[in-house]
């Protein structure tokens, strides 16, 4: 029973990372002016959380540090600055899961809302003070909406295709705790 | 709360907090010295994508290919007058190919007679776009040519037509293009056949703004925009495109390449020029020279 869970982690966490790489480079096809229109959703930032309000052992810090710096650093962004701040609130939001637990979607769905959107005024607050050029603010704010409507839909994949959910309350964590 | 620590898995032990605390303080550290130090950081950043990028290449490829039958699917509604356009286009052509032969023709036989040898900087090396920038708001293509190729940062991007943009970032096997149309471009251009130099500036839109034109009453709607080779920065004559002007009246160009689809780029090799690295000393020290003269 806990070979096949440990297998069955790392499958999870390839899982994560082949997702994440081809979400990149969809963001990267050759497409010409028409490529990615200017609100498309931060992928990769739902489907972390997701991840880690279920199963947080699927997506441990150093694969989602690495993943968002592959993602920064491919994508043109500032490199470090989204990473620091994906670190910080996946592992906020992975310490208040167990609230999360019993509570409905719903509640996950808000307290999630308020991390993306606090991660996205940060962001624009130290780029404003490192003095980078910042794309619009409108297309910052269309671009938070874009990836908070789309949470409930990477959520539902997660769970319907990757079966990614949450531990039943009397299953135990690989090593035999209580989960 | 007690409940919390025998609830709690292995997971969120305070190891993990110092772990994280860590790479927070790595990243941060990341970010400041690339805004000190941007060169550096972007020649790394290079390098990453120049070992991952061509790996990603042959998974890309189908995608981009099915991509691009859906978006010529929305072409195939106008298949009929496509069809007359561009008959009547090909005549035109074949037309100039005439006169581009006997051009080509009697150039050849005066560039003889003068033993004349050929600039370097009209040379060039083609290469492949692989990927696009991955941002909206960056407007840059990646091709698979590098510094193994001969390319230099600096170095004038064109396609078939018309110019497209410049190098800006090397790899061992890939450069990046920054075009035309990026916010961060400028180019200084002559406007022919008044002849007035100004600055195209780029701002994210497919039509780049013309800035610092000194007599805009010379100008017309149509007239051709060129390099002008200020600055020894790009080769001068490279077409760029057409003036129009936009409804609230200032000057646009519309750019000659097609940047819808960037499939075959050629960079402009020149001459190798000074590569400027120190501030600038005030007293030139000559090392050749010793302190006795």
């Amino acid at each position: 029973m806990a070979e096949r869970n440990a297998t069955q982690i790392w499958t999870m966490r390839a899982l994560y990372a082949v997702i994440c790489s081809a979400v990149i480079m969809f963001h990267l096809l050759p497409l010409g002016q028409i490529g990615w229109i200017t609100f498309s959703p931060d992928i990769i930032l739902c489907l972390t959380l997701a991840w880690v309000v279920r199963r947080p052992e699927y997506a441990p810090i150093l694969l989602i540090a690495a993943v968002a710096l592959l993602a920064d650093l491919l994508l043109m962004r500032v490199p470090g600055l989204w990473t620091a701040l994906v670190l910080l609130l996946a592992d906020r939001v992975g310490r208040q899961r167990h609230r999360m637990r019993s509570t409905g979607f719903g509640v996950e769905w808000f307290r999630v809302s308020v991390g993306i959107a606090m991660l996205f005024i940060l962001e624009h607050l130290a780029l404003n003070l490192l003095f980078v050029d910042r794309p619009p603010l409108p297309a910052s704010v269309l671009q938070l909406s874009a990836t908070l409507i789309v949470y409930p839909v990477v959520v539902a994949v997660s769970a319907g295709v990757f079966r990614v959910r949450k531990p039943a309350l009397i299953e135990t964590s690989p090593s035999g705790r209580r989960a | 709360m007690a409940q919390d620590r025998t609830n709690s898995e292995e997971y969120f032990l305070p190891i993990r907090r110092l772990l994280i605390g860590i790479l927070v303080f790595c990243l941060i550290l990341l970010t400041i010295v690339w805004r000190i130090d941007s060169p550096r950081v972007e020649r790394f950043r290079m390098a990453v994508i120049d070992r991952v990028v061509p790996n990603m290449e042959w998974a890309m490829a189908p995608v981009t290919a099915t991509m691009n039958i859906i978006r010529d699917a929305q072409s195939y509604a106008r298949i009929y007058e496509q069809n007359q356009e561009l008959r009547r286009e090909l005549q035109q052509m074949k037309a100039w190919k005439e006169a581009a032969l006997q051009l080509e023709l009697k150039n050849a036989r005066l560039l003889d007679l003068n033993n004349v040898r050929l600039d370097a900087d009209l040379t060039y090396v083609t290469g492949v776009v692989l990927t696009d920038s991955g941002s909206p708001f960056r407007k840059s293509v990646l091709l698979n040519i590098g510094e193994r190729d001969g390319l230099r940062d600096g170095l004038a991007a064109m396609d078939g037509i018309g110019l497209v943009g410049r190098i800006s970032g090397l790899g061992q096997q890939t450069s990046r293009v920054l075009l035309l149309t990026d916010a961060n471009s400028r180019l200084p251009i002559t406007i022919q056949p008044s002849g007035q130099t100004a600055i195209l500036f780029g701002d994210n839109s497919p039509t780049p703004l013309i800035d610092f034109l000194e007599k805009p009453e010379l100008v017309r709607p149509g007239d051709r925009v060129v390099t002008s080779g200020d600055g020894g920065v790009f080769p001068a004559d490279l077409l760029v495109g057409q003036l129009i002007e936009s409804r609230d009246g200032r000057y646009h160009v519309r750019l000659a390449a097609d940047f819808e689809r960037l499939a075959f780029l050629r960079v402009l090799r020149g001459v190798p020029k000074e590569d400027i690295n120190d501030q600038g000393d005030i007293i030139i020290f000559d090392e050749t020279v010793g302190p006795d003269g």
